[in-house]
This record gives structure tokens, C-alpha cells and sequence, in this order.
């Protein structure tokens, strides 16, 4: 085939279209994405908006040098507490961030923490915000549970609003457990309470540590 | 029967994707669920199918036959990206509820098949008609659906609860949900069927009729 026949010839037609849709298809999506992309900034504040669904709250991070800095959803790449996953317990802490408030003294630390011992090995991801006293050093209570992901956790629907309001009215000194405690054990989703019970049990070691109760 | 009206009723009733065609049953098992995310993808298909066929009729004359089904494919992916990046943006909770069957409706047949069988052999106002009522037909079936297994499964309808009686395998992909889906093709295709019949019987009454005037 010469030259002049292969631009003339279907393949090359073919070519062309497929190069032309693909183009306009690129430059499409290129620019809906510089409108609509979602920063991690951004989804943090989600996840927090989540978890403190009446009060505002201001959630403060790390910068470069390790200070103190509150987090915009304008932040492309937001750095929490903890910089990479860390285990505690039967937990791995993913993320976790302070917490403070405009028309309030109290601080809080929101841990993002992956429970493990679920049904079928799964785990159960949970954000736990834990009060505390930082001046003496102490963990106050567990303000709030609220439910992730999970992995092979089919009765996850079990799990009520009781059972994770539960975890906000007493904070034992050996943790929470799902043996012989009604009170924070779900009908039917036994396993996926233990991974949540781990995985709050993991967040509140973690924090206890970090402000130094644990010493 | 005007051209329009036939190709809403094929979409909706006669050659309804769900019921009649079984195609999607992937996205229909794996999220009827809930309601609110089965209405919610059958709202992104509806979009998604819409466009596609409107744009893969424009391009008909302009696609060579050879490549043609790369091209749809791109068409169908870059119009699923786009409306993923607008439910991240605008709709995270539905987004999020969704999760991977979102990206799942590039390889959707109903989308496919439509481009296929119909978009690229007619006119661009009768393939939007066409992808609306294909849409509409799946949005409403997945509902209707997502309606009995939330209501069976989780007690509620919507989100909202309504009472605290719940049947396990109703709340979670797999038995349950193979179960209402096989019951309303059942149901559907009994109700069709005896229309069908009727109208039929109708027909037949009337040519009779017909016939003994001619005899008389």
C-alpha cells in the first residue's frame, strides 16, 4: 500500500475517529474535573460534618514542621495526627485530628480507627470522638460513634442507634467488650459488634497515649 | 400507533430492560436493597442511557462501521465519569451508597445494547425517546424493587422507619433480593401476558363480528 493510499483508506479513517473521540472526550473530562474535583480536604470536613451534625467544628491537623494548623476544605492534601496507619490493640488507627470549637472550651480528638475481629475476618471502620482534658491529661468521655466502612459485614444494618449511643454513657477502664454485655452487643451482628467495640477500644487507647494519660 | 408513543411503551412496558429483556441484573440485584440507592442509579442510568443514545445518533454517519463499538465504549465511560464526578461533588451520600456499580454502568447491557439495537439505526429525537423510556423503565422497576426489599429487610421505606419487624435475607444482596426479583418478572410478564390475551381476544371478537356483517 503506498502513502497516498493509506490515508485514504478506512483504516485510517478509523484511526482518526477513534483519536477524535478520544480527544474530545479528554479535553471533556479535563476540564469538568478542574470544576469538580473534590479536594481530601474537603472529604475530611464531610466525615467530620458527618459525625457533628449540630455544632461547627474546627479540625486542626499538622503542617510540614509538625505544628498546629486548622484544616480548610480548601487543603489539597490535609496531614492529620497520625501519619501513617498505627495499630492499637485489635485496632489500626488510620487517621485522627483535634477538634475544637467556636462557642466552646472543649476539645476533642476524631479518630478514624478500623476495627478488627468482624464476621469472616472483616473489620469495621468507625469515627470515634473522644473528649478530653488535656490539662490533666485525661480522656473525659466518648462524645460519638459513627459507622464507616466495613468489610464482610453482612448484618452491619443490624447494628442500632442504641448500641452505638451506648458507647457515649460510660467509658470503662478495660475497655469495652461484646461477652456478657448486653449493652453493647447487636442481635444477630455479634461479630461486627466485636469490631466495633475493638475498634473503639483502639481509638481510646490511642488518644489516652497520645495526650500521655497512658503514662 | 404514533411512532414516539410505541417507543415509550417498548421502553417502559413491553421490552422493559428489567423485566422483559433481564439485562442490568448485575446494578439491580446488588443495590435494591435500599431504595434510595436503587432510584438514585436508576435516576444515573436514565442520564446516562439518554445521552449516549442522543450523541451515538448524531455521530452515526460520522463512525465507521468497524470501530464503532470502541467508540460507544468511550462515549459511555467518559459520560459515567462525568456523572460520577457530579455525584461525588453535589451527592456524596448517594455517591458513596452507590459505590463501585457507579463505574459499573460503562459495562451496562441495557446502555450497550441500546447504542447497539437502536441508537445507531434511527434519529437523534427517537433515540433520546428511546433512552428515556429505557431509562424510566429501569428506574421505575428498580424502585418499585427497592421499595418491597427495604420495607422487608430494614423496615423502613426511604430511610424512614416504619417498623421494627425485618426479615434478614431482604437486607442484604443475594437470596433475598434474587427472590423479589424473580417475583416481580413473574408478576410482570403474567400481567403483560394476560393483556396481551385480552387484547387478542378482543381483536379476534371484533374481526368475527366483522365477518358475520360481511355474511349477512
Amino acid at each position: 500500500m503506498t502513502v497516498k493510499g493509506f490515508f485514504k483508506s478506512n483504516a485510517f479513517k478509523c484511526i482518526i475517529t477513534l483519536l477524535c473521540v478520544l480527544l474530545v472526550s479528554g479535553v471533556l473530562l479535563t476540564i469538568a474535573y478542574g470544576f469538580m474535583e473534590v479536594s481530601n480536604g474537603e472529604r475530611l470536613q464531610r466525615a467530620v460534618k458527618k459525625v457533628y451534625t449540630t455544632s461547627s467544628p474546627i479540625v486542626h491537623g499538622l503542617d510540614e514542621d509538625g505544628n498546629d494548623v486548622i484544616i480548610s476544605s480548601d487543603d489539597k492534601n490535609p496531614k492529620g495526627l497520625v501519619s501513617e496507619s498505627v495499630t492499637s490493640g485489635n485496632a489500626v488507627i488510620i487517621s485522627a485530628y483535634k477538634i475544637t470549637f467556636e462557642n466552646s472550651d472543649d476539645v476533642h480528638y476524631l479518630v478514624q480507627s478500623r476495627g478488627k475481629g468482624g464476621y469472616s475476618g472483616g473489620t469495621v471502620t468507625c469515627w470515634v470522638a473522644i473528649k478530653v482534658d488535656l490539662e490533666n491529661k485525661k480522656v473525659l468521655k466518648i462524645e460519638k460513634v459513627q459507622i464507616g466502612e466495613n468489610t464482610n459485614q453482612s448484618f452491619i444494618g443490624k447494628i442500632t442507634e442504641k448500641m452505638l449511643n451506648d458507647f457515649t454513657e460510660d467509658l470503662p477502664e478495660e475497655g469495652f467488650t461484646t461477652k456478657g454485655d448486653d449493652a453493647t452487643v447487636s442481635t444477630g451482628a455479634t461479630y461486627s459488634s466485636n469490631a466495633i467495640c475493638n475498634s473503639v477500644n483502639g481509638a481510646v487507647d490511642w488518644v489516652r497515649k497520645t495526650i500521655g494519660e497512658a503514662e | 400507533m404514533n411512532k414516539y408513543k410505541k417507543i415509550t411503551l417498548d421502553g417502559l412496558i413491553f421490552q422493559n430492560p428489567t423485566f422483559m429483556l433481564v439485562l442490568g441484573t448485575c446494578p439491580t440485584l446488588g443495590l435494591i436493597t435500599s431504595a434510595t440507592s436503587a432510584a438514585g442509579m436508576g435516576i444515573c442510568v436514565l442520564v446516562v442511557l439518554t445521552l449516549s443514545n442522543i450523541i451515538i445518533s448524531a455521530l452515526r454517519k460520522v463512525i465507521p462501521n468497524s470501530v464503532r463499538v470502541p467508540c460507544y465504549i468511550v462515549v459511555i465511560a467518559t459520560l459515567v465519569t462525568l456523572v460520577r464526578m457530579v455525584l461525588d461533588k453535589f451527592v456524596p451520600d448517594l455517591y458513596e451508597s452507590l459505590g463501585g456499580f457507579l463505574a459499573l454502568i460503562v459495562v451496562n447491557c441495557i446502555i450497550l445494547g441500546r447504542a447497539e439495537a437502536f441508537a445507531n439505526k434511527h434519529t437523534v429525537g427517537e433515540a433520546a425517546v428511546d433512552g428515556l423510556a429505557n431509562g424510566l423503565g429501569f428506574t421505575v422497576a428498580l424502585t418499585l424493587m427497592g421499595i418491597v426489599c427495604e420495607f422487608l429487610g430494614s423496615g423502613s421505606l426511604f430511610g424512614l422507619h416504619i417498623m421494627d419487624f425485618t426479615i434478614g435475607i431482604f437486607a442484604m444482596p443475594g437470596a433475598g433480593t434474587f427472590l423479589v426479583y424473580g417475583l416481580f418478572i413473574a408478576l410482570f410478564v403474567y400481567i403483560i401476558d394476560n393483556f396481551e390475551r385480552s387484547r387478542r381476544v378482543k381483536a379476534n371478537k371484533l374481526s368475527r363480528e366483522n365477518l358475520l356483517k360481511e355474511e349477512a
